[in-house]
């Protein structure tokens, strides 16, 4: 293997059925690139080396031995810190949990080890999927690859560095405002949010349980297809989780997108403050999809103050029932910053919590009526570039309010992928969402993108 | 909105939480901050206008 950037999957899968690299070259060239690049970049809490060449090891042995369980077996992988991996800790990137051992896989860790995916360490995140980067912890914030001054987004942050650094060709992250997508937007990568109740979320540390969705980032659309393949699946044992047939997402990739009407929610852009910048580069992904015979329309979505109402009442009341006894108890083991963000959820009143699940239905059900005319949505995920690490917002009230949480709210599909890169050289994204439980639409018109822009052939400058 | 502390603190006491005093006033206008966002959920509702549940987040039309 080469000491540059890992492989896709989808490539990493190739040469092992080529027989031009195994499993445990994989792995140890992710692992030496971990090596050379986390004291820069943060991504990992720890770095499971020991584990990992044991799992690839078994990995090789069984492809050698004609057992291939499929395209994910010896791929490497991360988990976002929230993750069990039983007999690993999940810290969630803080004090509170820093003795805590899983005694059992997460329903999604445990599908990835089953396609005999190698984990290669667990990924830094903001401190229990909330907050902000914050230097008051056990372990230091993750770094954007593009420009290790700036922000990766959060909280899935360290899982955006490691996929954009092509140290690992898949990181789980998890979504209740954005979580996935933000830092898939400002590291270039993409970022899929399935719908809610695709992707199990038992044994993944809870923020809030009506919004939380667990999904992967990747370097292109193609992986995250792949990913999702094997983590969708109805789950009993989480109460959120849907019954719902898994369909062949790969094969979507191959369907034609010529005659699609894509929904693009431009005055969503100047509702939610998004940069003039970022908002040329979804004028020009829109201009793109219409050369490939995709009819855009303009759709508006309801106000985005509704939106954010909605998705801050609810996910702070929700956090707060989960962290009140600790809040209470011993709060000086959180940053302050997630101290402070927490609290807050306990001003909510029940009034207003009730209302806002009731608006939540009301606007879940103006999203899905363009759905009726549109086959997919373009919108904004981010108003620009990724900010500097240091100057990110460290108050408890965050102004202005982020854009990304607009489909947590109504639980559809979405999936962020750069659409070009500011002046300064960091990327912006642009985000397609679709139907509940249309994911291979989001596939189909994503990758149609994908292949036509070819953005994912730029690469973070990098050495090591 | 009141001029004072007083229901900043209310809310405070109810939630059962420590503010320290240097952070009080911070919280204080991150709570005001909130309020002002969470006025558009007083917007009228109709009685048929009942919650999401979780099963429900499931819209018409799966594929």
């Amino acid at each position: 293997m080469s000491a540059g950037p890992l492989p896709t999957i989808a490539e990493a899968s190739r040469l092992i059925a080529a027989g031009e690299a195994s499993p445990v070259e994989l792995a140890e060239a992710a692992l030496a690139r971990a090596a050379a690049l986390n004291d820069r970049l943060a991504a990992f809490i720890e770095i499971t080396a020991e584990r990992a060449r044991a799992a690839a090891r078994r990995a090789e042995a069984e492809i050698r031995g004609g057992r291939r369980r499929g395209p994910l077996h010896g791929v490497p992988y991360g988990l976002k810190d929230i993750y069990d991996a039983k007999g690993l800790r999940t810290t969630a990137q803080s004090r509170l949990l820093l003795d805590n051992v899983a005694t059992e896989d997460a329903e999604t860790t445990a599908r990835l080890e089953a396609a005999g995916t190698v984990l290669i360490g667990k990924l830094a995140t903001h401190e229990f999927a909330t907050g902000g980067p914050a230097w008051d912890l056990p372990f230091p914030p993750a770094r954007n690859p593009w420009n290790t001054d700036h922000f990766t987004g959060g909280s899935s942050s360290g899982s955006g560095a490691a996929v954009a650094a092509g140290i690992l060709p898949l990181a789980m992250g998890s979504d209740t405002g954005g979580s996935i997508r933000l830092p898939a937007a400002y590291c270039g990568t993409v970022g899929l949010k399935p719908t809610y109740g695709r992707v199990s979320r038992r044994g993944v540390v809870p923020l809030c349980f009506s919004l939380d969705t667990c999904g992967p980032l990747t370097w292109t659309v193609e992986d995250a297809a792949l990913a999702l393949q094997v983590l969708a699946g109805y789950d009993p044992r989480d109460p959120g989780s849907a019954d719902v047939p898994v369909p062949d997402y790969r094969a979507a990739l191959r369907q034609a997108v010529a005659g699609l009407r894509v929904g693009y929610a431009r005055r969503l852009n100047e509702d939610a403050g998004v940069g003039a910048e970022q908002a040329a580069a979804l004028d020009r992904a829109a201009e793109l999809l219409l050369s490939l015979g995709i009819e855009i329309v303009e759709v508006d979505l309801p106000p985005n103050d509704h939106f954010q109402a909605v998705a801050r009442t609810v996910s702070h009341s929700e956090s707060f029932a989960i962290h009140q006894q600790d809040l209470r108890e011993r709060p000086e083991l959180y940053a302050r910053v997630t101290r402070e963000r927490l609290t807050l959820g306990g001003f909510v009143t029940a009034g207003q919590y009730v209302r806002a699940q009731r608006l939540r239905r009301i606007l879940t059900a103006r999203v899905d009526a363009l759905f009726d005319t549109c086959d997919a949505l373009l919108t904004a995920v981010i108003p620009g570039p990724a900010p500097v690490l240091e100057q990110t917002d460290q108050r408890p009230w965050r102004e202005p309010q982020p854009l990304s949480s607009v489909f947590n709210v109504t639980g559809h599909p979405c999936i962020a992928q750069p659409c070009g890169f500011a002046a300064n050289g960091l990327p912006l994204s642009v985000q397609f969402v679709t139907r509940a439980f249309d994911e291979p639409t989001l596939f189909r018109v994503a990758h149609a993108y994908e292949q036509a822009a070819g953005w994912t052939a730029r690469r973070p400058g990098l050495s090591g | 909105m009141p001029s004072n502390d007083d229901d900043f603190a209310a809310a405070v006491r109810r939630a059962g939480v420590t503010i320290p005093p240097e952070r009080w006033d911070i919280m204080r206008e991150a709570y005001r901050s909130m309020q002002r966002l969470l006025a558009v959920l007083d917007d009228p509702l109709t009685y048929a206008d009942e919650p999401a549940v979780l099963p429900n987040l499931i819209p018409r039309g799966r594929p």
